[in-house]
């Protein structure tokens, strides 16, 4: 069974890190362990904890983060560029679309007034022939 | 890269904000810098995996940029950024199916990126020794369940008090010194034995 004085240890021990404790607490601690093998190892096991937790806040950030985080961010902010492309592509292709249609116009009349003309030659030529 | 230090008032921070609110978009890199230390801390100690703790990181970098519309300059931006942080890793491990797994890799690289320091009386026998301590640390925070695991990181190594931890994980302040002295509890039996 434990002792008062080991619950009063524990306490102490549990709240290592949480708050400075005072000299004299410290020092009553201290003799409780010395005395108390349980209390002792307690004590040892909980310092250890502490320690490598400690030891954990060495770890810094992979020197790539920044640079993801940007990158991630800056085509977020710029959203509307690739709409504006869009759009620009969009007017290129109705340019494209419209300068395809004018030559098709264009070859469709050319083509209709040399075969008017090819017509009338031809008429010309049969009217030639006839009289020939 | 040297980080930038950190305003003791937080004034440098809440002038950086406004101007990230004014779109000086490029402004938020020198946040990033300040903080990413902390931020991928938080987060690696409570995964315990570098690449997810940097993806973590960097998704709570943007929820922040996203945020800095609705954060108040009056107050400091440490416990702001820590806190979405720790949400986001916490959102991390509850979402996955087998949040106690301990991947390997945790445990074996954070051997590997500190260098404990061993006291030179402590000789061959002390190092190995508190290498052993330190493995089997890493390896029952990792493998304390979500709660507990966050306290503790947020308390021992963040150094929150346990009202901000509370805010945190929004629990009262007593719970969440519950957490921790349980927490630390385990840890403490992991060394049963050794110690």
């Amino acid at each position: 069974m434990k002792k008062k004085s080991c619950n009063r240890a524990r306490e102490a021990i549990e709240s290592l890190g949480d708050t400075r404790r005072g000299h004299q607490g410290w020092l009553s601690l201290r003799r409780h362990v010395r005395r108390c093998p349980d209390c002792g190892a307690y004590l040892a096991r909980t310092e250890s904890v502490i320690e490598a937790l400690d030891e954990i806040q060495r770890v810094s950030a992979p020197d790539e983060l920044l640079e993801a985080v940007m990158d991630g961010l800056i085509p977020e902010l710029f959203y509307e560029s690739p709409a504006v492309e869009e759009s620009s592509r969009g007017r290129r292709g109705l340019l494209v679309l419209a300068g395809a249609a004018g030559i098709g116009v264009t070859a469709a009349v050319a083509l209709a007034a040399r075969r008017h003309k090819v017509g009338q030659n031809g008429e010309e030529e049969l009217t030639s022939i006839g009289t020939a | 890269m040297a980080p930038r230090r950190l305003s003791r008032d937080g004034s440098e921070e809440a002038r950086l904000v406004e101007r990230c609110r004014q779109g000086e978009v490029e402004v938020f890199a020198t946040l990033v810098e300040m903080y990413q230390d902390d931020v991928y801390r938080i987060i690696y100690r409570m995964i315990g995996d570098r690449e997810e703790a940097r993806d973590l990181a960097q998704e709570a970098f943007m929820r922040a940029f996203e945020g800095l519309a609705t954060f108040n300059v009056k107050k400091p931006f440490r416990p702001w950024m820590c806190r979405i942080a720790a949400n986001i890793a916490i959102d991390h491990l509850r979402r996955q199916d087998h949040p106690n797994d301990i991947p390997l890799e945790a445990v074996f690289d954070a051997g590997a990126d500190r260098e404990p320091p061993v006291p030179e009386s402590d000789g061959p026998e002390g190092a190995a020794l508190s290498h052993e301590v330190s493995d089997i640390v890493w390896r029952e925070l990792l493998g304390l369940q979500v709660n507990w695991r966050a306290a503790i990181v947020l308390h021992h190594m963040e150094g929150m008090s346990y009202s901000e931890i509370g805010d945190i994980l929004g629990v009262p302040r007593n719970t969440a010194k519950t957490w921790v002295h349980r927490a630390k509890g385990e840890l403490c039996r992991s060394l049963e034995g050794v110690i």
